[in-house]
């Protein structure tokens, strides 16, 4: 029998947390995954994918900063160790 | 004007760029804009901390801080409480202002290091436009709180380092 790979609550947790929030129009989810820092402290990369066909006006980019805080603060209301890094990229 | 003003410019224009900005570009960006906070909160430690002659000692002081050590202080300083070694001084709690400067030096100290050194990273627009962002908040968060004693346990951190603990 093959044992499937089970996802650690961390890792629910946050994927939930994330999931729970409004995007903006043209960003989706893309991926979250556990690592370490470049400074090897354990880490969360919380990866958005922005279109590219809502510009990338001052407004625009407010969103994805805003997106950014509200990530960062339900990160917070988890009580975990990891540092949490949000990014953007841009697909067509 | 302030190297660190200089360095916030560098990465707007490089950001800004019309057309396509080519990924040299949006690394140097991302780069200038981490650099822009490091020297901005480097410059009022040692202009607040150090005295002013001889006058190379700011300048001298001001290339003993070290990027890792700053990262600790500003972990310790992002954190919904204050440091715990710390309350004495800051209370149970840091502004938010003080948190999110905190918070995006670290952000982008991690960005800047993908930027310059992962040479299979794809940089997007989007994401330094984000950065530049971050920077620009938290210098008009810093000119909100930079005249409060909290700043001053802050800048004391920075110059101390791990030092701080003992």
């Amino acid at each position: 029998m093959v044992a499937l790979a089970q996802p650690i609550p961390q890792e629910v947790a946050v994927a939930e947390a994330v999931r729970s929030l409004p995007l903006p129009k043209g960003v989706r989810l893309k991926t979250i995954s556990f690592d370490e820092d470049h400074s090897g402290d354990p880490a969360v990369y919380v990866i958005f994918a922005v279109s590219k066909q809502y510009g990338l006006g001052p407004a625009r980019i407010r969103s994805l900063t805003a997106l950014r805080e509200s990530v960062l603060r339900a990160f917070d209301g988890l009580g975990l160790d990891q540092l949490c890094y949000v990014r953007f990229v841009d697909v067509k | 004007m302030a190297l660190h003003d200089d360095f916030l410019g560098q990465a707007k224009g490089l950001a800004r760029r019309r057309g396509r900005p080519s990924q040299i570009n949006l690394r140097r960006a991302t780069s200038a804009a981490y650099y822009a906070l490091f020297h901005l909160l480097i410059a009022e430690a040692v202009n607040r901390m150090i005295p002013a002659q001889p006058s190379s000692l700011r300048a001298r002081a001001a290339r003993a801080f070290q990027h890792g050590e700053m990262k600790e202080v500003c972990v310790a300083f992002k954190a919904p409480s204050s440091p715990k070694k710390l309350i004495p001084l800051l209370g149970p709690a840091v502004s938010t202002e003080l948190r999110s400067i905190a918070e995006t030096f670290v952000d982008l100290q991690e960005e800047r290091h993908a930027a310059d050194y992962d040479i299979s990273l794809v940089l997007s627009q989007s994401s330094a436009l984000n950065s530049i962002a971050n920077v620009e908040s938290a210098f008009q968060a810093w000119g909100k709180i930079r005249a409060t004693e909290e700043v001053n346990v802050f800048l004391a951190a920075l110059i101390l380092g791990r030092r701080w603990d003992r």
